[in-house]
């Protein structure tokens, strides 16, 4: 009787996860106006080679690197902040593993997929503040999905955003792949803005002249803490230096986050309680138009300046 | 702690799985933990309060059992004033400070008022209106007084229904913790599919729709008629899909353990006429009302005019229950104001019918009914919905038409800059489509042919329409922490 009623429920279970599994293959093999139809049911509406991350190249290139010196972790602050071609030329081989809306949980896993490969004396993690409103971690997770090779480490990162909707784009994307490997993607071209090899995103635009933020309050999500210790203690076990750095922001940006300080603050205590250095450099003096590409990122002129500033933390010679 | 988490999908099994393995006499203790540790999940400190409802209650409970003449109605109102009180402080207070000092702003007069910062406790009008009725009725004498403190405990906090109900009368639970509850296959399957139902029904329903609708009425000047009109008529499903999904999760995670809850909706947008509507609609705070409220003030037995009055009041409370602004106010007398006209030109209505011979074609009658309550109650939810009464004005203005003959042209432009927001044309169609998948299997469920075919069917039939639900709340479910609407009452 009760053998019946064993087999009866794995039945059952064994045939809801291959309906699963079948529907999932199904939405990603028809497609409805050339796009497939997991595009118009699943959350992920992220394409391959599109995000403005430029993360397809990103995923290419860093096959490339072999032990680095130090690598950047973080959001779409840490890929338009950190410039390795300065850093080159001062003798620093650095990667930049930024990802469009990285939040610590994101950074966790794609740190432990490749730190192997670049095992860097240093870490510095930028701390832009609203990933850590981002609970879960899906924003990031989309874009890497789409274009990352799938790594055991991104499987985990999606069983840990603990969102149904993560590990649908997960299978979707893996069934893609039979049909269209990464090797033959190719990133679309995004205006006045290219990737540098090192995983860094050049930008030439200009902020727009006297916009006005709607004013906001970040609120802080206790999950992407949990894994901000987890990148704390990764580094702990592997030796490597980690900073927290939070890169420049436009001055009206600051303004119009009414919890500005109380957020630093955050970062100061967490940075004490972990031992990690954590540094912030507000607005660096930089102008909020001419150094920035919008509201939020630094573009090339603001990261050269930025990096300077970095390199005299990091107390790096000048070159000759 | 909410229906639609992870946190509930390892509590609910764990808890379900206990209250069967020990022994009946110790359920209740088990329940009453289980219900402590959901509550406490949302604001832990919150839980005094219902721990001084529910003391306050249980005492005056037993008082009113043991007193006679008119110390009994004094202890109903002790009761009253405690639940009432404690509901007016945390949810009220502010609301009439603020209102009391624009009062008398407005004649130069400036008085001062301290407002209160508090959080509302979660489910606090359910939970507070749920102890009421105990006490009403042992006033009533239609409920002997609780002597068990745990038993009553757990009669106020019983999980599945203690944030956002069904609200419970004492002669329906109570006696249900008494009786033995054994593990019925059956029984089981039959709440599991409520569960299943009602989480299709917020996480692919409301959640999918609430991202239209959470994005126009937020910022309705950006939008013209076309829009507000498909933002609102998304929002009369959301609604009813979060409240109802919620009450079918309730009910079903009840059922598996072998209590039966009350039904709170009967799909109350087939309703052909308002009252009808409000026989479907929310059943247990409408029969609440009906009960304690509108039959104590004298109902329809009455002159014409008192009956009317009666109706107002009970839709004014109605509508003040569910938040402290005006804009449930003016939904609550909206709602008041439709029944009392359409009392008012019953007769007149049905004369116009008559002569236009649709008396003659009763179904397509029935459907015109049908579609002018469902465009009244879409009127009523603007005001539900809207920010403030302002913007409310402005989105029926803007779909009555002074924005309508652009609407159209800017409603390309509306959906474009909504795809920057990343909102798609695409999650417009399926809103569509999912209002569809709603509507005809709940036609299915209630016309029992459907839900026939499938009960009696084999029973690979019967396990297709649960993997087609399971995966479409998989596959096409929005998960992203959004609490039920009805848990800020």
């Amino acid at each position: 009787m009760r053998s019946n009623l064993f087999f009866k429920i794995s039945g059952y279970l064994l045939g809801l996860i291959m309906t699963y599994v079948l529907v999932v293959f199904g939405l990603t093999v028809l497609s409805v106006n050339g796009r497939p139809l997991s595009w118009y049911v699943l959350e992920n509406k992220y394409e391959s080679g599109t995000d403005s991350g430029q993360s397809l190249l990103k995923f290419r290139d860093i096959e490339q690197y072999r032990g680095v010196d130090i690598l950047i972790m973080g959001s779409s602050h840490a890929y338009r902040s950190f410039d390795p071609r300065i850093f080159r030329s001062y003798g620093l081989g650095i990667f930049n593993l930024g990802t469009t809306a990285q939040a610590p949980a994101n950074s966790f896993f794609l740190l432990k997929a490749y730190y192997p490969k670049l095992r860097p004396k240093r870490i510095i993690f930028e701390t832009y503040f609203a990933v850590f409103e981002n609970e879960e971690g899906l924003e990031s997770f989309y874009s890497i999905v789409r274009n990352a090779p799938l790594l055991k480490e991104i499987v985990f990162m999606a069983c840990a955003i603990r969102s149904p909707q993560a590990i649908n784009s997960l299978l979707s994307e893996w069934f893609t792949r039979f049909w269209r490997p990464l090797s033959l993607r190719s990133q679309r071209p995004i205006r006045d803005e290219s990737y540098v090899s090192g995983g860094y995103v050049d930008s030439r635009r200009i902020n727009e002249p006297g916009k006005e933020i709607e004013k906001t309050k970040i609120k802080w999500g206790s999950r992407q803490l949990d894994f901000l210790k987890r990148i704390v203690d990764f580094s702990k076990k592997h030796n490597a230096e980690l900073l927290f750095v939070l890169a420049p922001l436009p001055e009206r940006k600051i303004v119009s986050i009414q919890n500005y300080n109380e957020i630093i603050s955050r970062f100061r205590e967490a940075s004490r309680r972990y031992g990690v250095p954590f540094y912030t450099f507000e607005t660096l003096g930089l102008d909020q138009e001419r150094d920035f590409k919008d509201d939020d990122h630094l573009n090339y002129f603001g990261a050269q300046n930025f990096n300077l500033e970095i390199l005299k933390i990091l107390k790096v010679k000048t070159p000759g | 702690m909410l229906f639609n988490s992870l946190h509930f999908l390892v509590f609910f099994p764990l808890v379900t799985l206990l209250y069967f393995a020990v022994s009946h006499d110790r359920r209740w203790f088990l329940l009453l933990v289980a219900s402590c540790y959901f509550y406490m999940a949302l604001i832990p400190v919150y839980i005094l309060i219902l721990f001084l409802i529910i003391t306050i209650d249980y005492c005056v409970g037993i008082w009113i059992e043991n007193a006679r003449g008119k110390r009994r109605k004094l202890l109903l109102a002790v009761s009253i004033f405690a639940n009432v009180g404690i509901l007016s402080l945390f949810k009220y207070y502010n609301f009439f400070a603020e209102n009391v000092l624009s009062f008398f702003g407005i004649f130069g007069v400036n008085l001062s008022l301290p407002l209160l910062s508090l959080a509302l406790p979660v489910g606090l009008s359910f939970h507070t209106f749920q102890a009421m009725s105990y006490t009403i009725e042992v006033y009533r004498g239609r409920q002997k007084a609780e002597r068990h403190f745990g038993i009553y405990a757990l009669y106020v906090m019983f999980y599945p229904q203690l944030v956002a109900g069904p609200i419970e009368r004492p002669q329906n639970l109570i006696r249900q913790f008494y009786e033995r509850h054994h593990p019925d296959p059956a029984r089981i399957i039959d709440g599991l599919r409520m569960m299943m139902w009602g989480l299709f029904k917020k996480a692919v329903i409301a959640d999918r729709l609430a991202v239209l609708v959470n994005h126009v009425y937020a910022q309705p000047q950006s939008f013209h008629g076309p829009l507000l009109l498909i933002a609102t008529f998304f929002f009369a499903f959301q609604i009813y899909c979060d409240f109802s999904g919620y009450s079918e999760i309730a009910c079903g995670a009840a059922r598996v353990m072998g209590f039966k809850l009350t039904a709170n909706f009967d799909r109350p947008y087939s309703a052909k006429s308002i009252k009808e509507f409000w026989k479907r609609w929310h059943i247990s705070l409408s029969t609440w009302f009906r009960d304690y409220l509108y039959i104590p003030l004298g109902g329809n037995r009455t002159s014409k005019s008192r009956w009317f009055f009666n109706l107002a009041i009970t839709f004014l409370v109605g509508g003040l229950w569910h938040g402290a602004k005006w804009t449930y106010v003016i939904w609550g007398a909206l709602n008041g104001f439709y029944l009392i006209f359409g009392i008012l030109t019953a007769s007149i209505r049905r004369r116009i019918a008559d002569r236009l011979g649709m008396s003659r074609f009763p179904s397509a009658h029935g459907i015109f009914q049908n579609f002018a309550i469902f465009f009244l109650i879409c009127l009523s939810w603007v005001f539900f919905r809207a920010e403030n009464i302002g913007d409310a004005f402005f989105i029926l203005k803007s779909i009555a038409g002074s924005s309508w003959n652009t609407g159209l042209h800017q409603a390309q432009y509306e959906i474009f800059r909504l795809e920057q927001m990343g909102y798609w044309a695409s999650d417009l169609v399926a809103g569509f489509w999912v209002i569809g998948i709603l509507l005809f299997v709940e036609r299915a469920r209630a016309s029992q042919s459907l839900a026939g075919i499938i009960q009696r069917g084999p029973g690979l039939l019967r396990w297709l329409v649960d993997y087609a639900c399971i995966v479409s709340i998989l596959v096409g479910g929005v998960f992203k922490h959004s609490p039920f609407i009805y848990f800020q009452f």
